[in-house]
C-alpha cells in the first residue's frame, strides 16, 4: 500500500502551482441541468399521470363512462456507492510536500497534498458520479437489452441502442441513457431517433431530426422549456459549422462563447453539454429526467483518517446513493447513431 | 465468447481504460486496463468488447464507415 509517487527529493525550490489533471466541472449538478430530488433514502414513489377524455353526445338518461384516468408509479431506491483508498503519507516524507508537514517525526501530513491531490481526487469523484449518471448500465440489464431483437420502429430496440448498452462499462446502477432504453423491465417509451456520426457538417441536419421528433406539445410548454443535451463535443462542431460563410448563423445562435455564460441555443431552445456519449443527443423537459440521491452534497463530502489508532496510513472515502429516472417517457427524444 | 457470425480484425485497436477496480490497494491511482475493442460511442460511454458482439451489432457498425474495417466474419474453427 504506497502511493504512486515519481518523487525527487527536495532540495532547492519547487514551482509553486502543482499542475492538476484537467476535469470538466460536474455543470449537470452544478448548473442544476436536470431535476434533483433529494431527500430519497429508499422506496420512494414516483408517479407520472396521464389521462384522455372523450366528449360524446348529450344524453339526459344514464351516461356511458368513457375516457380513462392512468398513472404510473415507481418505486425509487438510489443505489449507494462508495469510493475508497488508503495511502500512506509517509512516502510523500522526502518530496516538495515535506514542506507543509509540521515538525517532528510524528508528523506526515501534508497541508499542500491534502489540498492539492485530495482536492482533484474530490473532484474527480463529483465528476465520475455525473459521467456514470449519463453513461451507465448494470451487466443484468446487459443481458436483457442484449436479448432484444432490434429493429426501425418506435416499439423495438434501436441497433445504435442495443450497441451503446452493450459497450458501457457495467456499473452499479443504470445511467439515464440507457433508462430511456429500458426500464422496469422492458423497453422504454422514448421517442427514438436513428441518427449516423454527427460532424460539423452535418449537426444541422441531425438537430432537425432531433427538433423534429420532439412533440408540439412538449415544445408548447412555457412554464418549463425543453432542452437539448448533447455531448461536450458538438460544441466544437457548432462553432465549426457557424464559421462556414454559407451557414445560416440564426440556426445555432452562441452567445457568451469561451465566457462563464457562454449560452447556445437551436431553434431557440438551450443546447447543454453533458458527459453524454458521442452520436447522442436527447432533448426533454428538465424535470423529465431526475437525478434521485439522498443528500445531493454528500458527493463532495469527503472522510479521511487514519485507518487504525496504531497506524499512520490512512483512508479517504466518499459515500452516497445515486439514481437515474425518466419520468413521462414518451415525451421524450432520444437521439442515437 | 459470443455467439456472433462476426469477430474483430486483428487491428482492432487497444484502449487503456482507467476505474476503480475491485481489490484496488493503490493510493490515489486508478487502475488502468488494456481494451481491446471499439470505443463507438467515446471513450466516455466504455468500450464494445468482441465477447459483446452480436449480429445486429456487428451488421449496424458494418454500415459505419469510421468501424466496418474492424469487423470480420468468423472463419470455421473460429469460437
Amino acid at each position: 500500500m504506497a502511493i504512486s509517487a515519481t518523487i525527487v527529493d527536495i532540495r532547492g525550490k519547487a514551482y509553486e502551482p502543482i499542475y492538476e489533471e484537467l476535469l470538466f466541472e460536474n455543470k449537470t449538478v452544478g448548473e442544476n441541468l436536470v431535476a434533483f430530488e433529494d431527500d430519497v433514502k429508499a422506496n420512494t414513489i414516483v408517479t407520472s399521470a396521464s389521462v384522455t377524455v372523450n366528449m360524446q353526445a348529450y344524453t339526459s338518461g344514464a351516461p356511458t363512462s368513457s375516457g380513462t384516468l392512468t398513472t404510473a408509479d415507481v418505486a425509487i431506491t438510489p443505489v449507494k456507492v462508495m469510493y475508497y483508498q488508503e495511502f500512506d503519507p509517509n512516502t510523500l516524507r522526502a518530496s516538495r510536500f515535506n514542506r507543509t508537514m509540521k515538525a517532528g517525526a510524528w508528523n506526515t501530513a501534508s497541508s499542500e497534498f491534502e489540498k492539492v491531490v485530495l482536492g482533484l481526487y474530490g473532484r474527480k469523484i463529483s465528476y465520475d458520479a455525473e459521467a456514470k449518471w449519463w453513461n451507465n448500465a448494470l451487466a443484468a440489464t446487459q443481458t436483457a437489452v442484449a436479448a432484444l431483437t432490434p429493429g426501425a420502429g418506435q416499439a423495438a430496440v434501436g441497433a445504435a441502442e442495443q450497441t451503446y448498452v452493450a459497450a458501457v462499462t457495467a456499473g452499479q446502477f443504470d445511467g439515464l441513457v440507457t433508462r430511456m432504453i429500458y426500464n422496469n423491465g422492458a423497453l422504454g417509451t422514448r421517442i427514438k431517433v436513428a441518427g449516423t456520426t454527427i460532424t460539423a457538417s452535418n449537426i444541422k441536419t441531425e438537430y432537425d431530426k432531433v427538433y423534429a421528433a420532439i412533440p408540439a406539445l412538449v415544445l408548447a410548454n412555457k412554464d418549463e422549456p425543453c432542452r437539448i443535451y448533447a455531448p461536450y463535443s458538438h460544441i466544437q462542431f457548432i462553432n465549426q459549422f457557424n464559421n462556414v460563410a454559407t451557414n445560416y448563423k440564426d440556426v445555432f445562435v452562441v452567445t457568451g462563447l469561451g465566457t462563464p455564460n457562454q449560452k447556445v441555443t437551436f431553434y431557440g431552445l438551450e443546447v447543454v453539454f453533458v458527459p453524454l456519449p458521442e452520436n447522442c443527443i436527447i432533448a426533454a423537459i428538465p424535470s423529465h429526467l431526475l437525478w434521485a440521491t439522498d443528500l445531493i452534497s454528500d458527493i463532495n463530502y469527503m472522510e479521511m483518517n487514519k485507518i487504525a489508532n496504531n497506524r499512520d496510513d490512512m483512508f479517504v472515502k466518499h459515500v452516497f446513493t445515486i439514481f437515474a429516472h425518466v419520468s413521462n417517457q414518451a415525451m421524450n427524444v432520444l437521439y442515437l447513431g | 465468447m459470443s455467439q456472433s457470425r462476426y469477430k474483430f480484425a486483428p487491428h482492432t485497436p487497444t484502449h487503456v481504460l482507467t476505474g476503480f477496480a475491485e481489490n484496488s490497494v493503490g493510493l490515489l491511482v486508478n487502475d488502468a486496463k488494456a481494451v481491446k475493442g471499439l470505443a463507438v460511442f467515446g471513450v466516455q460511454a466504455g468500450v464494445l468488447t468482441e465477447d459483446k458482439l452480436t449480429d445486429p451489432i456487428a451488421e449496424w457498425l458494418l454500415t459505419k464507415d469510421e468501424f466496418k474495417e474492424f469487423i470480420i466474419k468468423k472463419e470455421k474453427g473460429d469460437k
